[in-house]
């Protein structure tokens, strides 16, 4: 099974009543997920040894293949075929895809998972024998079939990284669709593939680190040290770091973090990132991820930095579509963090609280709310730092980032260079007293001291935390 | 796309201090380039003279201090970081839309421009930095290499490695002999119950061109250990030491620097 399963659970809910049908079902969990749901489920495969003997009576395994397959038209409720068809002789992919789309009973859900012309298998010799293709291509093809309009629920095209046997670490070139066929009952028709709203965490994290290369062994071996970690979610997407998220979640909790996703950036996000997100904050198994509220890459330019954004209606409905997307293939609560600025963008409309609000409310996610940069900015643009934490929308702050900045000529910077300072840890108190704040995470990245220091700073926080999170 | 505009405008100005002077040697026509309102354009020129570039130069020093950082430690400590530098700054200027994530293999991408970029490099500059340059890109790639094979589990490494496509090794043209001034080694040793590595020993390097195609592992192990037979460092059994580097190159997690 290489689909992540949030792809494909929301079908259980939106399906009509009727049995299912999965096509090459391998070891058939699609299937066994459906039966325990209570439906009826046929699983073709040419090897059904694989298919567990301890299934539910509402499941029957057939051995076959696509081709030899004659399913009954308009049948069933749900029709899966995941990574199948790229084993189809190209002669046979159309009129396979065909008789798959006709099984669909109005209403009902036609799953594909494929493999496109990305996949690394299109290179190789045994590509002459196979069929590659993307989502444009399966939908114009749907679409030719006079088999009615197919509506598309949920689509991803990427690469998915994956790491099995007998092939360990390697990539797949995916196109994954779930699409509804017309008709049905017209208020089930209504019903859109759902995207979880951000979740209240119900317990408390505590206080910890942000995770640095200068002391991250020696953390690692001192489990108990800290309450929570904060981990870069960027640093582990690809091999060989790629299961480095899994192994600090078996020794500390785990807050992915991540600077790249630029979700203020006016372009869809990136999906084959979006799934190595997907993935990598899985082995988290995290209450929440975060990044910031800002863009940091364009096209023609990557910053490498955190960048405001213009304060207007505009952003808050890009910064809305990028998280909306970001929430489809990340089924984590998302969280995203207020940064430091030194110049206000043209073309502001409103002020940063006003944004953060509107942001926070119209995107639907979780605040990660930086003390330290809402207090630098309030010094260097002149506000007052607590009335702009009252105009916050306390009830969304879960997680809060601490450290110390430096004066550079008129403004102070937000480096991560020095101790919190205790004007920060007083505004850290006063919003602990106002917001339901799960987890306190310091951060230093240069000029970093030994451990034992950082973490008695972390101590004098964990006390504070303490005493409003009994 | 205006508010795309306005954010490249401003990351071209956030990164590149000739842009920044571009603009404001020619006071502001450089920026007409991007689909700005009079107002955006404006408001950019005057914030340009003020906090602006106060950022920029920190979002420059950042970008070039992260792209230090992450290069591998055998450049960092066998390139002088003066050169490292002034190149840096050449590579932010020259590919300003290249990404990187920490840690990213993706970096290879920088390594490469760097040993392009030598030609322009002063003097002073050793003579081993083009082979350390290649050296750590190769080693990047092979690291990121995906290759796909069937492979038994009981097996330490696969039986046949496939080429990536990224590999496109040339020979290097500067093989470290043992003890050398200046020598570029590998230590190679057991810790716990994985090996450490410290870049590099040149049997690496040969690795790293036989590989370069696809290769069956035992013939190569047999040419690499012969060639270094007399290497001590290598231990009494130097086909099990070559065989045992070959299985770290390809298994993940173990090329770390």
């Amino acid at each position: 099974m290489t689909v992540p399963w949030h792809w494909l659970a929301p079908a259980f809910e939106l399906a009509p009543k009727g049995p299912v049908l999965e096509v090459g079902a391998g070891r058939a969990d699609v299937a066994l997920a459906w039966a325990r749901h209570g439906r009826s489920v046929l699983a073709l495969d040419l090897d059904v040894s694989r298919i567990t003997t301890r299934r539910p009576g509402r499941m029957h395994a057939r051995k076959g293949d696509l081709r030899t397959l004659r399913p009954r038209e308009r049948f069933y409720a749900a029709v899966h075929a995941h990574n199948v068809l790229q084993f189809l002789p190209r002669s046979d992919f159309e009129e396979s895809l065909r008789r798959l789309a006709a099984a669909v009973k109005p209403g009902g859900l036609l799953a594909l998972t494929a493999f496109n012309s990305r996949d690394p298998l299109a290179q190789a010799p045994e590509a002459e024998r196979m069929s590659f293709a993307g989502c444009d291509q399966l939908l114009a093809l749907l679409e030719g079939f006079d088999l009615g309009s197919f509506e598309v629920l949920f689509r991803f095209e990427g690469d998915v990284l994956e790491e099995h046997d007998p092939d360990g670490i390697h990539i797949h070139g995916q196109a994954h669709l779930v699409l509804r066929r017309h008709g049905g009952a017209p208020d089930r028709a209504k019903e859109r593939w759902p995207i979880p709203g951000p979740r209240a965490p119900e317990r408390n994290l505590g206080v910890g680190l942000s995770v640095r290369g200068a002391f991250e062994e020696e953390l690692f071996g001192r489990p108990g040290a800290v309450d929570v970690v904060e981990l870069m979610t960027d640093s582990f997407l690809y091999p060989p770091h790629h299961r480095e998220m899994e192994r600090w979640s078996e020794r500390f909790p785990v807050l992915p973090h991540a600077v790249t996703l630029s979700v203020g950036t006016p372009l869809p996000p990136d999906e084959t990132v979006l799934a190595g997100f997907a993935r990598v904050i899985g082995q988290a198994k995290a209450p929440w991820h975060s990044d910031h509220l800002c863009f940091s890459h364009v096209p023609e330019v990557d910053t490498a930095s955190l960048v405001p954004l213009a304060f207007t209606d505009e952003m808050v409905e890009v910064v809305a579509a990028n998280a909306r997307r970001i929430r489809e293939l990340v089924p984590v609560t998302l969280l995203l963090e207020n940064i430091a600025y030194y110049f206000r963008v043209p073309g502001g409309k409103m002020d940063e609280a006003e944004f953060i609000r509107k942001v926070v409310e119209r995107a639907d996610v979780g605040l990660l709310l930086d003390v330290t940069n809402l207090a630098l900015n309030a010094l260097n643009n002149g506000y007052d730092a607590q009335a702009f934490i009252d105009a916050l929308p306390l009830e969304r702050v879960w997680q809060l980032h601490v450290a110390g900045g430096e004066r550079y000529r008129d403004v102070v910077l937000d480096t991560h260079s020095q101790p919190v300072p205790a004007e920060v840890m007083k505004l850290v108190e006063y919003v602990l007293q106002r917001a339901p704040v799960r987890a306190i995470i310091l951060e230093r990245d240069v000029n970093i001291p030994p451990l034992e220091e950082l973490l008695s700073e972390v101590e004098a926080a964990r006390a504070l935390f303490r005493r409003y999170r009994r | 796309m205006s508010a795309l505009q306005l954010q490249t405008a401003i990351a071209r100005l956030l990164t590149s201090a000739a842009f920044r002077e571009q603009v404001r040697r020619d006071g502001g026509e450089s920026l007409r380039a991007y689909e700005l309102t009079e107002a955006e354009h404006r408001e950019l020129l005057v914030l340009l003279e003020g906090r602006l570039e106060t950022y920029a130069r920190c979002v420059g020093a950042g970008k070039e201090d992260f792209l230090l950082g992450n290069l591998p430690a055998l450049v960092r400590t066998h390139v002088p970081e003066a050169l490292l530098r002034q190149a840096l700054r050449r590579f932010i200027e020259a590919r300003p839309g290249v990404r990187l994530h920490p840690r990213d293999a993706g970096l290879a991408v920088v390594l490469r421009w760097l040993e392009e970029d030598l030609p322009s490099w002063p003097a002073e500059t050793p003579a081993h930095a083009r082979d350390v340059l290649r050296f750590e890109r190769l080693r990047r790639e092979v690291s990121a290499a995906l290759p796909r094979y069937p492979h038994p589990k009981h097996l330490p490494m696969p039986e046949r490695l496939r080429r990536h496509p990224a590999w496109d090794a040339e020979r290097f043209s500067w093989d470290v002999p043992a003890g050398a001034p200046g020598e570029v080694s590998w230590l190679y040793k057991h810790k716990d119950c994985a090996a450490e590595i410290t870049p590099c020993h040149p049997v690496l390097a040969d690795l790293a061109r036989a590989f370069d195609q696809p290769a069956e592992v035992e013939p190569v192990v047999a040419a690499v250990a012969a060639k270094h037979q007399v290497d001590e460092r290598l231990g009494p059994d130097v086909p099990a030491a070559v065989r045992e580097v070959v299985g770290e190159l390809f298994r993940e997690g173990s090329l770390r620097s």
